[in-house]
């Protein structure tokens, strides 16, 4: 092929490209976030955004006041109190948490998860608690344990109020993991043949046997969560595990690097809402 | 009269051939082998790791395989034949969800 004919070809190459990201699924981060959130405005254009922070309690009026009955003795009050006592315990190697989580501890739970360009992965605020005990000489606790639970319910705590605001992923590290996430959002699964969004994106409202189905713009807001049919506080991965055994997929491990990347992505599309966990479900 | 009698009688000792060599058969007619239920097993497996290598695996497939697995060590042929093959079918659902996904996925994403 001559010169005249590749530049020829110029023109309709960049339109090629300009569609190709242009059409849905291939946003950067920042776009598919103004697009998430806004489709929740459209859906339900008489509730805030910052109503969805409450999960199907913003869609169903019956079912909050339920839900706020249930507040006023919370389930989770004794995990945060456990949590307190595991946050000031002093670590063998000198200091503690609050030396070890910044200048905010113990309100830090709106700055995870984050990606650690070094370790080149996403890092949780489980991981983070983790790496603080190991770093001062405690043993690291088991990610689906209770004592994991309690001190995340109490950072939890601390952190009501705060509000999500997770850098754009940037480098091609952060976005890999940002895309990983959303394609695993995205994705139907399992013998039921279902995505996460297949019930929060497109059957958002509607009744799943007796329960109403909640906007994803509020689910990273409220974790650790307890959780009546655990009978127990357990985090947002166990959540995104019993999700996969509802649809008849195998579920990945807390804390898997698949699991912590869906965590990033849809934490970073809960940007801009309020922290308000640890939180109590059916 | 013979031309239509012989057949007739040709049909007959072929039936009651097949009936005797039915009844001294250690196989029960239409049941499967020991060996190939092992085979479907292994057939199954196969698939899930290929599914599971995708990020797709069924939890129903691995209950199946024990399934069948169970029902062919208490030698219950048909029943772990059936399950193998429950098994097998799943997994290889699973793989091909996963080919379909592997692209359709972004349909789903919201645009503004």
């Amino acid at each position: 092929m001559n010169r005249t004919n590749c530049t020829a070809l110029l023109p309709i190459t960049a339109l090629l490209v300009s569609m190709l990201l242009s059409a849905p699924g291939w946003a950067d981060p920042a776009q598919d976030l103004a697009a998430f959130q806004n489709f929740y405005q459209k859906r339900f254009p008489d509730i805030p955004l910052a109503a969805h922070k409450d999960g199907a309690y913003a869609l169903d009026e019956a079912k909050r006041e339920q839900w706020l009955e249930m507040e006023d003795f919370p389930p989770y009050e004794i995990a945060v109190d456990d949590g307190a006592e595991l946050y000031d315990e002093a670590f063998p190697g000198g200091g503690g948490y609050a030396d070890c989580l910044g200048d905010s501890a113990p309100a830090v739970k709106q700055l995870y998860p984050r990606f650690d360009g070094e370790a080149g992965q996403v890092v949780t605020l489980e991981q983070a608690l983790n790496q603080c005990r190991v770093e001062g000489g405690l043993e690291p606790l088991a990610y689906e344990g209770e004592e994991m639970a309690a001190l995340a319910a109490y950072i939890a705590m601390e952190s009501r109020g705060r509000v999500f605001e997770l850098a754009s992923p940037a480098d091609p590290g952060a976005l890999a993991a940002y895309e990983n996430g959303k394609q695993f959002y995205y994705t139907r699964r399992g013998q039921l043949n279902f995505a996460c969004s297949s019930c929060h994106l497109q059957s958002v409202g509607m009744m799943l046997r007796a329960e109403r189905l909640s906007a994803a713009v509020g689910h990273a807001t409220h974790w650790p969560v307890y959780r009546g049919k655990w009978e127990r506080v357990g985090s947002l991965h166990k959540r995104f595990q019993e999700c996969n055994e509802q649809v008849r997929a195998e579920p990945l491990d807390e804390q898997s690097e698949t699991y912590r990347n869906l965590e990033y992505f849809l934490t970073y599309m809960n940007n801009g809402m309020e922290l308000n966990g640890p939180a109590s479900r059916k | 009269m013979n031309t239509v009698i012989e057949p007739a009688f040709r049909v007959t000792v072929a039936a009651i051939l097949l009936v005797i060599a039915c009844g001294v058969s250690p196989v029960k007619a239409g049941e499967p082998t020991a060996e190939e239920v092992a085979v479907v097993i292994a057939q199954a497996r196969e698939e899930l790791a290929q599914a599971r290598s995708l990020g797709h695996g069924w939890s129903v497939t691995p209950t199946y395989i024990q399934e069948a697995e169970a029902a062919l060590a208490a030698n219950q042929l048909a029943a772990a034949f059936a399950a193998a093959e429950r098994a097998n079918l799943t997994a290889m659902q699973a793989v091909r969800q996963a080919e379909l996904e592997s692209s359709s996925w972004r349909d789903r994403v919201p645009s503004s």
